[in-house]
């Protein structure tokens, strides 16, 4: 899974550094992902992992490094099967 | 783009509807295509980002032999009205619809192809559904149903309005609790959030056309709704699915969006295809043309600003390296006075100004009597010109700028007799509006927002990198938390010298700006030029200016005033920070004409 979050990150954060050079749990805001572009990330998460982000973690605590998007995916992924 | 292909700028004139600001691409006569092609554009910052893409994009199918049309919809960009104007979804719908059937009349095409990007694919559906002469649909990024376009729209709100945490509880939040979305800057009131959120495509019926075809364009390996694919090949005889790529580029902040060719060449040779040449016509017969209304192609329009009639007209200039552009806003309730107003490009954003203030400050002002102009520096908005150098920002400070500003002043004064000017900009727009007023004498003011710098050099910047811990944005402070991997570190260790040196290099070079500033303000205080500084919270000019000295005391230079907007947004995407800047902007005009005695303030 964080590999396939990279691969998300490096296509859509529009980063100024390969995302491979980021630890798992490194800011992705301080890292200079925008809040436009982290709408793009989320987008292509709920594509590839067929989730969809409720309201309530449309948040930039959620977007903000790979360990936390990676928690918000499996989070979301156990209550779908649920 | 061809050197043969023509553009023109109008505005489309339908009944009921606000002016639809449109630009023209006509081909060259030898090898023209019978498919025109009408660009739908996104919303709000979608759109400030991708303008000068869709302008390539236009000027490609141009060149290719399409004719190609692109607009702003009602209420955004150069069109008239705003926002809050009540209908705007209907309003979008109507303005596609009109330009599909103006464009095809215009090139004399038989086929329409609507490229809609994000809400303009929505728009483009939505048209066609009742009865748009679309005959060919290229959608990009587009949802089967508004509401999550809207939801799109408010993540990105909520996500950027817990940036910018309001400085008090009693200025408005970004995402306000009457249902309205606010987000980059641009505002979707409660109604149009309303009416998108009921929209569904999938429950509006697509009349059939022979010989139609579809292309939906993933984004970036985002699939596209399979559900709308489902819905519209029931209408289609072909529909196909294409990868996509380079929509994040192109979504860039403006000074680093780049154009998406591969998808540029991908739909050319699509619209090419089988069904949109000439055999097409012969498949596809005569068609039928229900009643339409009456759309005019005007070269000016008219629109009222808090009851007064004001004329908007685009303009072009021709400068050494091709045309600028621009839009001029005149009064006509009242003769146009000595004073007229330059707003420039702030950074890389169009004539429109950050979150389109200055189409709307342009047209206040022209209510006011005062003769306005929005202009595109070269490269920017419309202007002839290479946009991609500007992701160097060193390039939005060429002098040749200054020559450009100068040439609008001239157009200005020749077209409409004004003799003295204010000049209006953010970012690098106030670094111009400071050195016209420096080397120009009809300039009698500068009116600047957050200034980076009055002095270039492009040390400045690694300064404040390093004052904030930071080499690049991405480095220092990563790697003070630990957030990147040490092959990392080294890299960034690796420069660390040549940093130290260039702070030591940036601080002497901060002095001789501060010594060069105060020479400026002595020059400029006694010829009698006022100077409006707007800064945001924690802009670093200000905050540099007022450690070291030179804005510690404004009171220094009488005709220097200074205002402070509450709001960390450099663009001031805060609509509590665009309204104080508003104001100060307002209140400086008043004070100037008042003054001049030319025009009493309304």
């Amino acid at each position: 899974m964080i590999d396939q979050i990279r691969q998300i990150i490096r296509r859509h954060a529009r980063l100024p550094l390969d995302p491979s050079e980021l630890l798992v749990d490194g800011d992705l805001y301080e890292a200079g992902m925008s809040s436009h572009a982290s709408i793009d990330v989320m987008l292509a998460l709920e594509d590839d992992f067929d989730i969809e982000f409720p309201d309530r973690m449309l948040t930039r605590d959620v977007f903000a490094s790979i360990a936390t998007i990676a928690a918000a995916v499996k989070e979301l992924q156990v209550e779908a099967a649920a | 783009m061809s050197s043969q292909a023509e553009t023109s700028a109008l505005y489309l004139r339908v009944d009921g509807l606000a002016p639809v600001f449109a630009v023209l691409h006509t081909p060259a006569a030898g090898g023209r295509r019978d498919t025109a092609v009408l660009i739908c554009p996104p919303f709000g910052w979608d759109d400030v980002c991708s303008y000068r893409s869709r302008r390539d994009w236009a000027g490609q199918l141009a060149a290719a032999g399409h004719a190609a049309l692109r607009i702003d919809l009602p209420g955004t960009g150069d069109s008239g009205g705003g926002p809050e104007d009540p209908g705007l979804l209907d309003a979008w719908t109507e303005a596609v619809s009109a330009a599909a059937l103006w464009l095809s009349g215009a090139a004399g095409t038989r086929r329409v192809a609507a490229i809609g990007i994000g809400l303009g694919g929505l728009l483009a559906c939505r048209a066609l559904a009742q009865g748009a002469q679309i005959d060919d649909l290229v959608l990009w990024a587009v949802p089967s149903r508004g509401a999550a376009f809207v939801r799109e729209l408010r993540a990105f709100g909520k996500m950027e309005a817990s940036r910018y945490r309001p400085p008090t509880p009693a200025l408005e939040r970004p995402a306000p609790a009457d249902g309205a979305t606010s987000a980059g800057g641009f505002l979707l009131s409660a109604e149009t959030t309303g009416e998108l959120e009921q929209l569904d495509l999938l429950e509006l019926t697509i009349p059939e056309r022979r010989g139609r075809r579809v292309l939906m364009l993933e984004r970036d390996g985002i699939g596209v709704d399979e559900r709308l694919a489902d819905h519209l090949r029931e209408s289609a005889d072909d529909l196909s699915v294409s990868p996509g790529a380079g929509y994040s580029a192109m979504m860039a902040e403006p000074q680093e969006a780049r154009p998406p060719s591969d998808v540029f060449a991908h739909v050319e040779s699509w619209l090419g295809g089988a069904g949109s040449g000439s055999e097409a016509h012969e498949r596809t017969g005569p068609r039928e043309r229900p009643a339409q209304p009456l759309i005019e192609a005007r070269g000016s329009a008219e629109m009222t600003v808090a009851g007064t009639r004001i004329r908007e007209t685009p303009i072009v200039v021709e400068q050494p390296f091709g045309l600028m552009s621009g839009v001029l806003a005149e009064p006509l309730e009242r003769p146009a006075g000595r004073l007229g107003a330059i707003f420039l490009n702030a950074g890389a954003i169009r004539r429109i100004g950050p979150n389109r203030m200055w189409v709307e400050i342009s047209r206040r002002w022209a209510a006011r009597g005062v003769t306005s102009l929005r202009v595109d520096l070269e490269g920017l908005g419309d202007s002839d010109g290479n946009a991609e150098r500007f992701s160097d920002v060193a390039e939005l400070y060429v002098p040749e700028f200054f020559d450009q500003a100068r040439g609008a002043i001239d157009h200005l004064q020749a077209r409409c007799g004004a003799q003295e000017f204010v000049l209006v900009g953010l970012c690098s727009g106030a670094f111009w509006s400071f050195h016209g007023a420096l080397r120009d004498e009809r300039v009698v003011a500068a009116f600047m927002v957050n200034p980076r710098t009055l002095f270039w050099d492009a040390t400045q910047e690694t300064l404040r990198y390093l004052r904030r811990g930071l080499l690049l944005p991405s480095s220092w402070r990563l790697i003070a938390r630990g957030h990147v991997r040490p092959a990392r570190i080294g890299a960034v260790l690796r420069r660390a010298p040549g940093a130290a040196l260039t702070r030591v290099r940036s601080r002497r070079a901060g002095l001789r700006r501060d010594d060069a500033l105060i020479g400026a303000l002595n020059e400029l205080s006694a010829a009698g030029t006022r100077l409006l500084f707007v800064f945001s919270e924690g802009e670093p000019l200000h905050e540099e200016l007022a450690r070291r000295g030179p804005l510690r005391r404004p009171e220094r230079w009488p005709n220097v005033r200074l205002e402070l907007i509450p709001g960390p947004d450099h663009t001031l995407r805060p609509r509590y920070s665009r309204r104080h800047a508003e104001q100060a902007l307002d209140a400086a005009l008043g004070e100037l004409v008042s003054t001049s005695g030319e025009h009493p303030p309304s």
